[in-house]
């Protein structure tokens, strides 16, 4: 049975766009111009993912309603904003309300579809019972690939897809330094090297959290980043 | 020409009115000067003609005469002169050719009495010896009156030898003294004798009982002695008295400066009595400073004199009228005094009338005098408020400009508040004009600045669309010429969405500027790090990096983040504009305790004219023709991120013209 994704995107012709492209790679799309068909469709059926712009015609930030409300029905349901506001803050807000990701509209058709394929295997290899799935390993870090998991000291950390790609990228071979072009590769993200900046900030904030001591990620001025050795 | 130095030169034009108000001061002094003149010219005429008609004795025949001084005391007749002291003006002296022998007569007389000094310088004394005959062939003076002809002689001091008068006569009339150079001989004569004229001679005889004088010194004639008339001096006429205008001081003086006769008093002591009080003391200043005529030293002109010799009268003596001025005794006054000749070129001698008036003519017009002060005052207060108002003026107007000049920063931001005037005036008004427009202009440069990220964010939605239908386009299976036109199409796409990140970039820098956190990290370990970065670009493949840095480090509070995407503009700019095999110099150094972080390198200069522009937004110095669109917004970056750091960013061509340079000063976050 194919796969279940809604978009709610008030600009008709990019709806359309992406639907198109969804459905020719053979999964179902239902898309919705505003937060209220969307929610009355989503009390019927959840679908298996949902696409949300931020801004939803006379609602500034409707999409962030839309997503509250979702998480608060389902604590698993994937979630990205797809949304031409690209401020650190938006994204920040975003995310802090639990969507998944967050993509400016810049991004390929191309690029989305990888991005909504990865969610898909993320959440497939969470359902799955921890197997002898790819495990990377470094002192305290533990990130599962498969299930793309990261743990530090035994503790989940909650990292965003691109952000699990950016700590997967440098701990993969600790005391490389990673370029900021390397990382955005890494992260299958087309955003500017400035946004790699801030995904290493907030990346940081949530190893702190957990860890107030933590200082695995160096900074190399010019260079780029790497993951202690 | 600034306003101040306008409103001086109006004030100038203000000046104009006291200037001509003095003039007119002066014109007006001048003129009734001038009157006052001509008044007691007119009166001196008058008078001298009325003298001739009263005093008939004044025109007299004849220009030779003797004058005695009328005397209110006594002269004792006893050989000693010191009581004629006072009277040493009055001597009339006669000389022989040798100058061998000199006579000085000098004349006195009281009601009782004609008093005579003659003062004889003889080289040869012969006195007399032997009787009275003997007389007659020594050194002698002889005296002729109407009715007696004397001998008198010095033999020692004492009583004089006398002779030719009635036996009995002459006791105690004579007195005389000697010295080696001559003799003195004192004679009085009682008035009764008539003594309406008056012969007097010295006669020096070469030896001792010589017949015949070698000299003969005198009222002489034909070497004979005659007599000439005698007139008194110092005769006070009351007559005259009556006409003389008030205040007048009149004297008669003969043709040989003698003054004949005086009346009237002039007002001067009277004068000092009074009060000193400021308004004459600003007349008497205002006076003495600038309009006071060349005055005459007032010493020939002082009341007691025996003789007269003064600038008006000398002149006066050669037939023509004279006006002087001299100051008076006190301070506030002058004196005008006037001489007519009497007669027509003054043969019968002069008139000299004098009066007092006050130092300032004008005053004596009281009303005149008032309105000219006022006036003066008046202009000069108007002045100085005028002048205190237009300073005032050019200081408001001056505030107003240099608050214009400073309102806008470089980028078009309004730097604080305009100071709005309250003044219900002009530039009043003008301030707040002033005021609102660059409310205005702020508004608009606030729109401008942020049209850029509002026009990207509003354009990003479209482009989605076209991209994500060029997308879907592509998938579909196109025919070969279909391909290329989509192709061509994204590549447009492609091209519009790098000027719309670029578009936004700035707007986002300035945002993450804002959001900023201070750390402390070692600017040297930076800049090393950040060029062996630079080094590996495939930009930089052929072009040499250097990099000079300090040797210790250098602990900045800064934003490293910001500081590299800064540094990253800079390199970027720079290796653009470099040629193949070409430098780059990144250089950190300490100027004064501040870090400068510099990059230089190889290239065409910067055009003058946009150095100062360089680093605003949307300025490019590129020449069109690249193939990546250039918005100019790279400097304008690295300028928000010097400023963040407290510095600013500078830019300029190598001293010897190879290339360029673009600095930073670094003085640290807050």
């Amino acid at each position: 049975m194919p796969r279940l994704i809604a978009i709610v995107e008030d600009e008709p012709t990019i709806r359309a766009n992406y639907t198109d492209a969804l459905k020719r790679y053979g999964y179902e799309v239902n898309a919705y111009g505003n937060r209220r068909t969307a929610e009355a469709a989503f009390a019927l059926r959840l679908p298996d993912l949902v696409l949300i712009d931020v801004g939803l015609g006379d609602e500034p930030e409707g999409g962030f309603d839309l997503c509250r409300n979702l998480r608060a029905r389902s604590a698993t349901l994937p979630m990205m904003f797809l949304s031409a506001r690209d401020s650190d803050f938006d994204i920040i807000s975003g995310l802090r309300l639990g969507a998944d990701d967050y993509l400016t509209k810049e991004i390929s058709l191309p690029q989305l579809l990888a991005r909504i394929v990865t969610l898909f295997r993320r959440v497939e290899a969470l359902r799955q019972p921890p197997g002898q799935e790819e495990m990377l390993e470094h002192g305290p870090l533990r990130l599962a690939s498969e299930r793309m998991e990261c743990h530090w000291n035994g503790q989940l950390v909650e990292l965003t897809l691109t952000e699990f790609w950016i700590v997967h990228a440098m701990a993969r071979y600790p005391g490389h330094v990673k370029n900021r072009a390397q990382l955005m590769n890494a992260a299958q993200v087309l955003v500017d090297e400035a946004t790699i900046t801030s995904h290493i900030k907030r990346i940081r904030k949530k190893f702190l959290a957990i860890d107030p001591d933590f200082d695995a990620v160096d900074t190399m001025h010019g260079v780029g980043y790497r993951w202690k050795p | 020409m600034p306003l101040r130095f306008k409103l001086l030169l109006i004030l100038l034009l203000a000046a104009v009115f006291p200037v001509a108000g003095f003039r007119f001061i002066e014109q007006m002094e001048a003129t009734l000067r001038l009157a006052n003149e001509q008044a007691l010219l007119a009166s001196g005429q008058a008078i001298g003609k009325a003298l001739l008609v009263m005093d008939p004795k004044l025109a007299a025949e004849g220009r030779e005469r003797l004058y005695a001084r009328e005397i209110n005391f006594a002269l004792s007749v006893d050989g000693y002169v010191g009581d004629w002291r006072e009277l040493e003006d009055l001597a009339r002296e006669y000389q022989d050719r040798d100058r061998q022998l000199t006579l000085r007569v000098f004349l006195a007389r009281d009601p009782h009495w004609l008093y005579l000094r003659a003062d004889v310088r003889d080289r040869s004394p012969v006195p007399p010896e032997g009787d009275d005959a003997a007389l007659e062939r020594a050194d002698r003076v002889e005296i002729l009156t109407d009715q007696y002809r004397l001998l008198l002689a010095c033999e020692r001091q004492g009583p004089a030898r006398l002779a030719g008068l009635p036996r009995g006569m002459n006791a105690g009339l004579a007195a005389c003294d000697r010295d080696p150079n001559g003799y003195r001989i004192e004679l009085r004569m009682p008035t009764s004798w008539a003594l309406s004229r008056l012969g007097i001679a010295a006669i020096d005889v070469p030896v001792p009982g010589a017949d015949l004088p070698r000299a003969l010194i005198g009222t002489v004639q034909n070497g004979r002695v005659v007599s000439v008339p005698l007139q008194g001096t110092g005769v006070q006429l009351p007559g005259l008295i009556a006409l003389l205008p008030e205040g007048t001081r009149a004297r008669v003086i003969s043709p040989d400066r003698y003054v004949l006769a005086q009346a009237g008093v002039l007002y001067e002591a009277a004068q000092q009595a009074q009060r000193e009080t400021f308004q004459r003391w600003l007349r008497a200043t205002v006076y003495r400073l600038m309009l006071a005529p060349a005055f005459t030293d007032p010493a020939p002109y002082r009341g007691d004199l025996l003789r007269l010799e003064t600038t008006e009268t000398e002149a006066a003596l050669r037939g023509e009228s004279a006006v002087g001025w001299r100051p008076a005794s006190t301070q506030h006054s002058v004196v005008l005094s006037a001489a007519v000749p009497l007669g027509g070129k003054g043969e019968f001698g002069a008139l000299l009338l004098e009066r007092t008036s006050d130092t300032l003519l004008l005053w004596t017009n009281r009303g005149l005098g008032g309105l000219l002060l006022g006036g003066l005052i008046t202009v000069l207060i108007a002045s100085a408020v005028l002048f205190g108002y237009a300073g005032y003026l050019s200081y408001r107007i001056r505030r107003l400009r240099t608050a214009a000049e400073t309102a806008l920063s470089s980028d078009g931001k309004l730097r604080g508040r305009f100071p709005r005037s309250k003044a219900h005036d002009d530039v009043g008004e003008l301030s707040r004009a002033f005021a609102r427009l660059l409310d205005q202009i702020g508004e608009y440069n606030e729109y401008l600045r942020s049209l850029a990220s509002k026009l990207s964010h509003e354009l990003a939605t479209p482009l989605a669309m076209v991209k994500g239908s060029l997308d879907n386009l592509e998938l579909l299976h196109l025919p070969e010429q279909a391909r290329t036109y989509s192709e061509r199409a994204r590549s447009g796409v492609e091209r519009l969405g790098y000027i719309l990140r670029a578009m936004s970039e700035a707007n986002r820098i300035e945002r993450a500027i804002d959001q900023a956190e201070a750390e402390r990290f070692d600017l040297r370990a930076f800049v090393t790090g950040a060029v062996a970065a630079y080094r590996d670009l495939p930009a930089a493949r052929n072009k040499r990096i250097e990099c000079l840095v300090p040797e210790q480090a250098v602990m900045l509070m800064g934003a490293p983040e910001l500081l590299h995407q800064a540094l990253d503009k800079l390199v970027d700019n720079a290796l653009s504009f470099t040629p193949e095999q070409g430098w780059i110099r990144i250089e950190l150094r300490m100027v004064e305790q501040i870090p400068r972080l510099s990059v230089s390198n190889q290239g065409p200069p910067l055009p003058s004219r946009m150095q100062e522009q360089l680093f605003q937004s949307m300025v490019s110095v590129r020449e069109r023709g690249d193939n990546t669109p250039h918005l100019g917004l790279g400097l304008f970056i690295v300028r928000l991120v010097s400023e963040l750091h407290g510095g600013l960013p500078q830019a300029g061509n190598l001293p010897n013209g190879e290339g360029v340079y673009f600095e930073l000063h670094l003085p640290g976050m807050l």
